[in-house]
């Protein structure tokens, strides 16, 4: 009798938990993800995507890490009056509750250091980004022309 | 009366036409008021020889500064360079496009050329001694200045990136600022090939 009691209620508990709305803390997610193709090796690529924040807490996109290159950073281009461009690595990019941050051509890109073979239309690209509270996602990025 | 009504309406649609396909038109760049000539200059190509801008006449050129290091701004260029050269199709041989290196100690003739190559087959790379360079960047008021990042490139090249279109009796006509859809410069191409056609 107990034994039936004892694991009914833990089957509900993970049941409520599992169907609770989050009530706070941020709830991210990446959208059209694409990753331009790459100029031959040796070279540097670029990945652009839309981060959305449907949680009621802002989040921190601390870093980034893929296998297809030397290095993956997150960098932001620039423009001045003068339509001079310039590039930053950025240490860290704000997700407000809420909001979105897209990353595009001429802003924030994540930029792929050295990749480790050229990126043709159609390739994949294993990305993971980490966030503060969010913690680590994983994505496939299509390889496409802008 | 509402016989009357029709052929002024009529007329005065096809008035309205007509007028609308007499405004000159509106060019999409920033353009000269007095378009100044575009200084001459000879680089090396990266696919090998030299080239002078003056050799160039006849065809419009579009001339751009970047480096291949560079992961977004220049690629973005460079893309929609190829896709005016393809929408253009057969009269893509009266446009040149010119991609003039601000990072000469990294960009070797074959990167450059790897590079460009890459984005479309009739794309030239150029590059030179850093005097040639800076004096090409002079004449046309462009600003590159190199800057040391915390990042795996070691370094990045802050530069000026509009597109600067020279006409085919190379004249400075227009400018674009960076992120101008490819459809306006196609369209302004389009119609200086027109204008030329008209004074033939």
């Amino acid at each position: 009798m107990w034994k039936t009691i004892v694991v009914l209620s833990l089957v509900a508990i993970l049941f409520l938990t599992g169907c609770a709305p989050q009530a706070k803390g941020p709830d991210i997610k990446i959208q059209d993800a694409w990753a331009r193709p790459s100029a031959g090796a040796d070279m540097n690529g670029a990945i652009y995507f839309r981060i959305v924040n449907d949680g009621k807490e802002a989040d921190l996109l601390l870093s980034v890490e893929t296998p297809s290159a030397h290095a993956a950073e997150v960098h932001e281009s620039m423009s001045d009056d003068n339509g001079v461009m310039s590039m930053q690595p950025r240490d860290n990019v704000e997700i407000p509750a809420g909001g979105e941050v897209e990353f595009k051509p001429g802003s924030l890109h994540i930029m792929l250091v050295d990749l480790r073979k050229p990126l043709a239309v159609g390739d994949e690209v294993a990305l993971t980004l980490r966030f503060e509270k969010a913690g680590e996602i994983v994505l496939n990025v299509k390889v496409r022309e802008p | 009366m509402k016989h009357a009504i029709r052929p002024i309406v009529l007329g005065g649609l096809l008035m309205l036409f007509l007028l609308a396909s007499c405004q000159p038109y509106q060019f999409k760049g920033t353009f000269y008021e007095d378009p100044p000539d575009a200084a001459d200059f000879e680089l090396t190509r990266a696919d090998g020889g030299r080239l002078r801008l003056s050799e160039l006449e006849g065809k419009i050129v579009l001339l751009f500064f970047g480096f291949t290091s560079c992961p977004d701004v220049c690629p973005a260029t460079l893309g929609i360079a190829k896709r005016i050269i393809e929408e253009l199709g057969d009269k893509s041989d009266r446009l040149a496009f010119l991609f003039i290196t601000v990072d000469p100690e990294r960009d070797t003739t074959e990167k450059l050329n790897t590079y460009v190559q890459n984005f479309h087959e009739s794309i030239v790379g150029l590059t030179g001694s850093e005097e040639e360079l800076s004096s090409v960047r002079e004449d046309y008021g462009i600003c590159a200045a190199k800057v040391p990042l915390k990042s795996g490139i070691g370094y990045t090249v802050d530069h000026t990136a509009r597109v600067y279109l020279i006409d085919n009796e190379r004249r400075l006509r227009l400018t674009y600022a960076f992120g101008t859809p490819y459809e306006d410069i196609l369209q302004d191409i389009k119609q200086i090939l027109k204008e030329i056609d008209i004074q033939r």
